[in-house]
């Protein structure tokens, strides 16, 4: 069963768990050369290091939020997995970003497995004809 | 006579379906000697309603359900008055009626196979009303009522090889014997006026006035039958009372069909 409300939301889903993935990603490259987050953060037309952060709150809400919409209970705890993470301290910047990509990448595998275990596709089928057997 | 005639089909399915479509034939015919005075049709869920009538004057509703379902209940609520017939039937046979679309051969009703059936049957045979009958004798003697044997693809030809089937094979053997015979004879589905349980369906036999008689083969009943009709056709395809596809990854069954048939003046 796919609807037009619940395709658009998987749809919003996959984007920002890809934005989440990719800020943590960036961010990694970024620490290891050297550079700065308040940097990172003007590459993503952001002030300073703490819109990142605010950046990455906001988009997992929302992902949050189209998860909801569609998933069960394994994908809610990933979910979950992923808010404790980006939640937890930031002073080991390294192992910040690196726990945030761990999550991003179990979230994905486990809506992988979710889409997987739907079952048959949907096909156009034949009603069954009703046979006049009266007597 | 009228009568309060309720349809109602229920199909259950295994997955959710996101799309039903539906074209029915559940609402009395309007017409010859049945006058349909009111009439609702719907379905649960509910979905967009579109109404026209068919090549034959059968009233179809197309139905199509967008909302997600598991189950769905197609149903028709009518009233309608059904008049006796003058009936006649000593017109002579053979008569040439001309063309008539009845008279021509459709994937379930070929009457090339019955060819010499028909002329066998009806040696000696002076007036149409004979003939009627001896081929209803002779339907009923080599078809055994069996449901289950036959299904709504299996043709007159089938049904009559295996010996077996249901009114509706009952009524394509006797419309490929009598279009064999070059009499125009149309399929008919509705409801007896006795108690039904399901659908039924019999035969309207052209006479050289340009009236129809009834005829039921499978009670072996014969004119002014008094039963319900709901649609005309060549065939069983013509008439079939739901026809539709739906969207699912499960498959679908037709749970249950109900049919009540109340007379409520005379």
């Amino acid at each position: 069963m796919l609807t037009r409300s619940i395709a658009y939301r998987i749809y919003w889903a996959g984007r920002y768990l890809e934005r989440i993935e990719n800020i943590g990603r960036i961010s990694i490259i970024a620490i290891n050369s050297g550079i700065s987050l308040d940097s990172v953060a003007k590459g993503y037309g952001l002030e300073g290091q703490k819109e990142l952060f605010d950046y990455i709150r906001t988009s997992f809400e929302y992902l949050r939020e189209n998860i909801r919409s569609f998933a069960g209970e394994r994908l809610m705890i990933e979910v979950n997995e992923m808010e404790l993470r980006i939640n937890s301290s930031k002073e080991d910047l390294l192992g910040y970003f690196n726990g945030i990509i761990s999550s991003t990448v179990s979230l994905g595998n486990a809506l992988e497995s979710y889409f997987n275990d739907r079952g048959s596709p949907l096909r156009v089928r034949s009603q069954q004809e009703n046979q006049p057997e009266g007597k | 006579m009228d009568y309060r005639v309720v349809y109602r089909s229920v199909y259950e399915y295994e997955a959710d379906v996101i799309v039903n479509e539906n074209t029915t034939r559940i609402v009395p015919y309007d017409g010859d000697n049945q006058r349909l005075l009111e009439h609702k049709v719907d379905s649960i869920p509910q979905g967009y309603k579109t109404y026209f009538r068919d090549i034959f004057d059968n009233i179809v509703y197309r139905i199509k359900v967008t909302e997600v379902h598991r189950r769905l209940e197609i149903y028709s609520d009518s009233l309608v008055r059904v008049d006796a017939k003058a009936i006649r039937v000593d017109y002579d046979f053979p008569f040439d009626y001309g063309f008539n679309q009845f008279l021509l051969p459709t994937r379930l009703v070929d009457p090339e196979p019955f060819q010499k059936i028909a002329i066998e049957l009806t040696k000696g045979a002076k007036s149409l009303g004979e003939v009627i009958e001896s081929i209803v004798e002779f339907v009923r003697g080599r078809i055994k009522y069996s449901p289950g044997a036959t299904d709504v693809n299996t043709t007159a030809y089938d049904a009559f090889k295996l010996g077996k089937g249901v009114c509706q094979d009952y009524t394509h053997v006797t419309l490929a014997i009598l279009r064999a015979l070059k009499i125009p004879a149309r399929y008919v589905m509705g409801v007896v006026n006795d108690t039904p349980r399901a659908t039924h369906a019999w035969v309207e036999v052209m006479m050289p006035d340009g009236t129809y008689v009834d005829v039921d083969p499978t009670r072996n009943r014969f004119y002014n039958l008094g039963y319900v009709k709901f649609a005309i056709g060549r065939d069983f395809a013509d008439v079939s009372p739901v026809i539709g596809s739906f969207v699912s990854s499960g498959r679908g069954q037709l749970k249950n069909v109900l049919v009540e048939v109340r007379k409520v003046a005379d």
